[in-house]
């Protein structure tokens, strides 16, 4: 199975995506495959070879390339820029023939039919189909392609539009007597400011549309291109892609991590900032884990490489966020439809226009009918409507990756924004996941030798508290005393003997066992106990010496993000299998009022299930792995990722910084980015079908209104201009904005 | 006589859009 990744010359218009994921669909081997029309890019996945797919695309009458390592994305980005030069000067020369004729015809000297001065038209004609054939060429080429495969597209309408212009005047300077007196008038100038005005337009959408896909640069532009590698006791600087697995990599203050691995030597702080939108370095030592692309901030260490090239988080996240921006959404399938059959039916109201005008207009008016045919082909823009949906969609998907948030498909971004309940499971969600050591009390001791006593039991215990503990005694700097005659009393707690103290830790029925009474402390630990803590109990030669409370944080921003997804009026419900009253605890002090305690994680989805039948859209917050059930069955399903792990499958929305904020912002992203698309959709919609009965003459009998085919040209140019620029509005979002 | 051959002209082209955009497209085509 290959994985490939092409860049598509050629695409003009939206609907010359259609025709290539046509060409693509049709090549035998194909499993999937995407168009992505704003970066000019397919991604292609199947059992075949590239050539197979370069082959089927270049047959369709496009141009592809594959696009292998940085080297040839900056290769596309330089032919980009060149294109975009191009399509200026082409823009430049066309002006430079049209404005001259322009101010020719304001001023009222224009030179008429008759006699030397039809040498200058016949020069002028000349002139116009060398900008055609200059400046325009493209639009004929492409409209010819398309018609031969029976399809039509933008460039169809401009080439008709200024090829009959041209046709029409040519004809009138050669032959002035097929026209009465007062229709001898010819549309050179007409023809060479369109192409003028088209070109500008495509050539300011290009850079508008670089803007677009900015997210994307800048996570690629993350990649760190050579990495330190230890071999043979030698440090050499080799290219990312000669790093192998399991080799160890220095990394020293402000580089960058060139790929995903464990540190084993050294300490560090490290900014992820980048992928997980946390603005706070993170400290890193042994053991932790590291992912390439972040930035080293402060010292120096080594790490073992456990991920490498395409595996690493890095090259995951741009995976899959490009996926999802080439994804299509519901609403914009129906533009998609539009658009298709969009041309065809664009030249036979031009046509039609022609032959209504023929038929009734005045004698005097007899060039009303050709003005009026050319400016339907020319205001009439398929391309705003092609470009409504997936300009929003890539910016969105674009914007929320910068924040953390991954988001899969387009359909996820829509239905993120239609929530209104959330379901979150409270271990690892809500809270930290990780039980810490929150009070310690010394009643007969000092609280240092609480730590210390406890610590040193528990260095011998399997216990998941052990752990709190140990890292507790260790962030204190306590250290660990010999433990002799170590024993594990199973459900009750541990015992040793340390300077020849007996020592014992474990819950009240240990000390009830063992006679020791710590009744004047009673009001103290019940109080401990209605905050969902395990209290764990001290004593040392049979009394009661101190105890040490644990429980899972809460993390610091999950109670602002429950209260922000409340304020967007969203219902917010716990799910968790712990007892009810731990659970009402933890969701009092995060200002939840409705929980769901007891669950067992296999009935999760089942909850999940009965929450839907009463038609609400349910979201699920939770970990990839035990929730995977709930979160696939959820309307939209988020992961809290960890850093590394950003290929939860069974998730719509991974959240890599692991707040709960990341659903916040998901929401935010969402609601905008469809109220954007909804707008580009209206406009362009509003656009066509106010300006093509304008530009048909309706307005003409009543007021004497008639659109110039010039400002057809630049209107048409605008559209799409002005849908990217609308799109491109959603790079401005800011986190958690209201 | 003019008037004749431009309606006509008119005519067929819309007949011809028609057949050549619709009608003569292949159901493959058509599914895209």
């Amino acid at each position: 199975m290959n994985s490939m990744r092409l860049s598509i010359g050629g695409m003009s218009c939206a609907g010359c995506v259609s025709s290539v994921e046509k060409a693509i669909k049709n090549t035998p081997g194909v499993l999937d495959y995407n168009v992505n029309f704003a970066e000019l890019t397919a991604t292609v996945t199947g059992d075949l070879s590239v050539q197979d797919v370069i082959a089927s695309v270049v047959n369709a009458g496009y141009e592809a390339s594959e696009l292998r390592s940085v080297e040839d994305e900056i290769s596309k980005e330089a032919a980009e820029y060149t294109h975009y030069r191009e399509l200026l000067k082409q823009s430049a020369v066309a002006a430079a023939l049209g404005l001259p004729l322009l101010v020719l015809g304001w001023s009222g000297n224009m030179p008429g039919l008759v006699g030397y001065e039809r040498v200058f038209w016949l020069l002028v004609g000349l002139a116009t189909l060398f900008i055609l054939f200059y400046s325009g060429k493209r639009f004929f080429i492409g409209a010819w392609k398309a018609f031969k495969r029976h399809n039509a597209n933008m460039d169809t309408l401009i080439a008709l539009g200024t090829g009959s212009a041209w046709f029409f005047s040519t004809l009138l300077v050669l032959f002035p007597a097929i026209a009465p007196e007062s229709a001898q008038h010819v549309y050179f100038e007409a023809a060479v400011i369109i192409i003028a005005l088209i070109n500008l337009g495509a050539a300011l959408e290009m850079r508008a549309k670089g803007k677009t896909s900015e997210a994307i640069k800048r996570l690629v532009g993350l990649q760190a291109k050579q990495a330190s590698v230890i071999r043979n006791g030698l440090e050499i600087s080799v290219p990312i892609e000669h790093v192998g697995l399991n080799e160890t990599i220095r990394v020293r203050p402000g580089e960058r991590l060139p790929v995903d691995g464990v540190i084993i030597d050294g300490e560090s702080v490290i900014d992820e900032s980048m992928l997980t939108g946390e603005p706070l370095g993170v400290e890193k030592s042994i053991n932790d884990t590291v992912i390439g692309g972040t930035i080293n901030k402060s010292g120096s260490f080594l790490f073992r490489a456990t991920k490498i090239g395409n595996d690493t988080a890095l090259a995951q996240i741009i995976e899959l966020v490009r996926k999802a921006q080439n994804s299509k959404p519901q609403i914009g399938r129906l533009a998609d439809k539009i658009s298709s059959v969009f041309v065809p039916s664009v030249m036979i109201i031009s046509v039609i226009t022609y032959l209504i005008w023929f038929n009734f207009s005045d004698v005097n008016d007899a060039n009303l009918a050709l003005i009026t045919a050319i400016t339907v082909l020319i205001i009439a823009c398929p391309c705003a409507l092609g470009l409504a949906t997936p300009i929003s969609i890539m910016v969105g998907i674009g914007k929320a990756a910068e924040f953390g948030v991954l988001i899969r498909n387009a359909e996820a971004l829509q239905v993120s924004g239609k929530i209104d309940t959330i379901v979150l499971d409270k271990t690892g969600t809500i809270t930290e996941g990780k039980p810490r050591v929150q009070d310690v009390f010394g009643y007969a001791l000092s609280e240092n030798e609480v730590v210390g006593f406890a610590a040193s039991l528990e260095h011998y215990s399997e216990h998941p508290l052990a752990i709190a503990i140990l890292e507790y005694a260790n962030d204190q700097g306590v250290p660990l005393e010999t433990v002799e005659s170590f024993e594990s009393l199973s459900g009750l707690g541990i015992k040793g003997k340390i300077d020849n103290q007996n020592v014992l830790l474990g819950n009240s029925k240990l000390m009830s066992n063992e006679g020791i009474s710590f009744n004047k402390y009673d009001e103290q630990i019940n109080e401990f106990y209605s905050q969902a803590k395990t209290v764990l109990f001290l004593a040392v030669d049979g009394k009661f010496a101190g105890l040490m409370t644990i429980s899972d944080t809460i993390k610091n921003d999950s109670r602002k993000a429950i209260g922000e997804i409340q304020k967007l009026g969203i219902d917010v419900i716990m799910l968790t299998g712990d007892n009810e009253s731990t659970a009402q605890s933890v969701a009092e002090q995060v200002g939840i009022n409705q929980v769901i305690a007891n669950v067992l994680p296999h009935n999760k989805s089942e909850t999940i299930r009965n929450l839907q039948a009463t038609n609400h859209i349910i979201a699920m917050v939770g970990d990839g792995i035990n929730d995977a059930p709930a979160l696939a069955l959820a309307d939209v399903g988020f992961a809290i990722g960890n850093g590394t792990d950003v290929a939860i499958e069974s998730a719509d929305v991974v959240l890599i910084g692991g707040s709960l904020l990341g659903v916040v912002d998901a929401i935010n992203i969402s609601q905008r980015t469809v109220k954007n698309i909804k707008q580009n959709l209206f406009g362009a919609f509003i656009y066509n079908v106010i300006g093509i009965p304008i530009a048909a003459g309706v307005l003409y009998p009543f007021f004497g209104i008639l659109l110039n085919p010039m400002v057809a040209g630049g209107a048409m140019a605008m559209s799409s201009v002005t849908v990217v620029s609308n799109a491109n509005r959603l790079r401005l979002l800011s986190r958690n904005e209201k | 006589m003019i008037t004749y051959l431009v309606n006509g002209i008119g005519i067929i082209l819309i007949v011809g859009i028609i057949w050549w955009f619709w009608l003569s497209k292949s159901t493959n085509d058509k599914n895209v």
